[in-house]
């Protein structure tokens, strides 16, 4: 479960260039949901989502994860709770490290890290086992540098490394928006799989409309830090793409973007 | 050039061999340019021979002149994490202050350690003659220090060092206290060199409060030379190579300075020095990370 309760962010407090985002803003997300975060730019989707992993702080209101007030706790103090997949297939992984040795490290996320060897028999053992599931050959590049795998392949990885270490939420951010569409496909296919089969409470912030209504089982739209759209059950099964047009022009009588939110 | 001035060179490559390691782990691996060493380097040398002129064990001597390295690193990056003062600049404040320091400690410019003990003699009974002992010796230290240290790179503390240089928000998102890694980093880095600068006093017979300057330069010089000399990509071979850039650096330079024809004298080491990492730079292309970071930058 995750709740966010009545936060506000402030971005460059006490400067001339301060700006809030969000005020007052909640939202909660049972376990075990999945749910799509879209909205357009500065809408506050990313920022959601950076509050949530704790890499910005509040300036006011909670976050709870699970049962646990995470609002004090630092991004890597929450990683034992809280997995992530970045937009940029360069952000989630660490391009100088190889394959085995950035599971490794996302194996390592949540215990205590010590002077043992990283790697060892049992562990590629076990990265192996878990990279043929993708069925993409990787595991036969555990030590390959991570830089040397495409953009699909490294987002599958990042897929694999959040899903290595048991946690409570995962946190998609726009994780297919660089990929081409087939690539694109792949990696939502795998990420579907990986949260039904580990029953994870999901958060997925997209561009694109088709996939916030296609994944999931609700959605949520922001604009300038407010939810102004929360559906689910039928009347998310319902709805299309252009429904949520309609809903969005009616909720700001403003011309939509059209580019990125129709198209993609 | 004599056989007893090319083994003052490759003693002299093993002890900076410790440096070179040590700003392979900051420069390289944190990506934080931590020109601290110009201070920690005499401030080892300094704390060593002041405890051995008081009769302190010369093993515990240097043992201190680690933590003091430790000490001078952990400010770097106290500096830089908890007051926000950019990284280059906490670390030349450090190595200001450490000048200061130094001369404070020692009394003066500087302790002379003619006539007192030194690690080397608790090997001097094992019968290796003269010019090779000091060598075998060193070759020794800087073996254990390369094992232990590249084992510490595999290890998941060390894992997590890399990442945090590669890939703060990554490494974060992973569990990893970042700038726990950096204040570790830099402390290994440092003491390192602490300790590089102690054995260099017991070597040379004396600690000098100016015996730092271009300690630096010496180290970027076995990084970046040794990426050339070894154009390697796996860790073990990238920390092989800085222990033997050092060594092939010193010779170099011992090379340089002996040949009468070029007429060079001591004090222009460091422009030796300068030309030297400049055509390391030019030549190693990308087989020398720190070229290749340059360009990446660049573009």
């Amino acid at each position: 479960m995750i709740r966010v309760e009545a936060i506000s962010v402030v971005f460059n407090a006490g400067t001339a260039l301060q700006q809030r985002l969000f005020e007052n803003f909640s939202l909660e997300i049972p376990s075990g949901q999945f749910i799509t975060v879209i909205g357009s730019n500065g809408a506050g989707k990313s920022t959601l989502l950076n509050v949530i992993a704790g890499e910005l702080p509040v300036a006011a209101g909670r976050v709870v994860i699970g049962e646990r007030d995470v609002t004090a706790l630092s991004a890597s103090e929450r990683a034992g709770l809280v997995a992530r997949v970045f937009q940029d297939p360069r952000a989630g992984t660490c391009e100088t490290l190889t394959v085995e040795e950035n599971l490794a490290l996302a194996a390592g996320r949540g215990g205590r890290r010590g002077l043992r060897l990283a790697l060892n028999r049992e562990r590629r053992q076990r990265f192996r086992g878990e990279l043929e599931r993708l069925g993409l050959g990787l595991e036969n590049r555990l030590t390959d540098q991570l830089g040397q795998l495409s953009g699909g392949q490294r987002q599958a990885t990042s897929l694999l490394m959040a899903a290595i270490q048991p946690m409570q939420i995962l946190l998609l951010d726009e994780h297919v928006a660089a990929l081409d569409p087939r690539t694109a496909a792949y990696v939502l296919d795998l990420t579907r799989r990986i949260i039904t089969e580990h029953g994870l409470t999901a958060l997925m912030v997209t561009h694109s409309m088709r996939h916030a209504l296609a994944l999931g089982e609700r959605t949520v739209m922001l604009h300038e830090g407010r939810i102004v759209l929360d559906v689910t059950g039928p009347e998310r099964a319902r709805m299309r793409v252009a429904d949520l047009i309609a809903r969005f022009r009616a909720q700001h009588g403003e011309e939509l973007d059209s580019d990125s939110l129709l198209l993609a | 050039m004599s056989i007893v001035s090319l083994l003052g060179a490759i003693e002299a490559g093993f002890i900076y061999s410790l440096v070179a390691l040590g700003i392979f782990l900051t420069f390289r691996v944190l990506s934080f340019p931590d020109l601290t060493v110009d201070g920690s380097f005499p401030f080892g040398a300094a704390i060593t021979a002041v405890l051995i002129v008081k009769g302190w064990n010369p093993y515990l001597a240097t043992t201190a002149a680690i933590a003091g390295g430790c000490m001078a690193g952990l400010v770097t990056a106290y500096l830089n994490i908890r007051l926000r003062v950019l990284n280059l600049l906490a670390s030349i404040l450090t190595m200001i202050a450490l000048y200061s320091v130094n001369i404070r400690l020692m009394e003066g410019p500087m302790v002379p350690l003619l006539g007192q003990a030194t690690v080397l003699d608790s090997v001097a009974g094992l019968g290796i003659p003269y010019p090779w002992l000091a060598p075998a010796y060193f070759l020794v230290v800087a073996a254990i220090a390369w094992a232990l240290y590249t084992w510490f790179l595999h290890s998941e503390t060390g894992l997590a060092l890399r990442a945090t240089g590669a890939n703060p928000v990554m490494a974060r998102a992973n569990g990893v206290r970042t700038q726990r890694l950096v204040l570790l980093g830099l402390a290994i880095a440092n003491g390192m060199t602490g300790l590089a600068g102690s054995l260099f006093a017991q070597l040379q017979g004396a600690a000098d409060a100016s015996m730092g300057i271009g300690t630096i330069i010496i180290g970027l010089a076995a990084v970046i030379g040794g990426a050339a000399v070894l154009p390697v990509r796996s860790l073990v071979g990238l920390t092989l190579a800085c222990v033997l850039g050092s060594v092939v650096y010193h010779v170099i330079v011992a090379l340089a300075l002996n040949a009468t024809t070029l007429g060079l004298t001591a004090s222009d080491v460091n422009i030796v020095t300068a030309a030297l990492v400049c055509v390391a730079l030019m030549f190693g292309g990308r087989a020398t990370a720190l070229g290749a970071r340059a360009q990446g930058k660049a573009t």
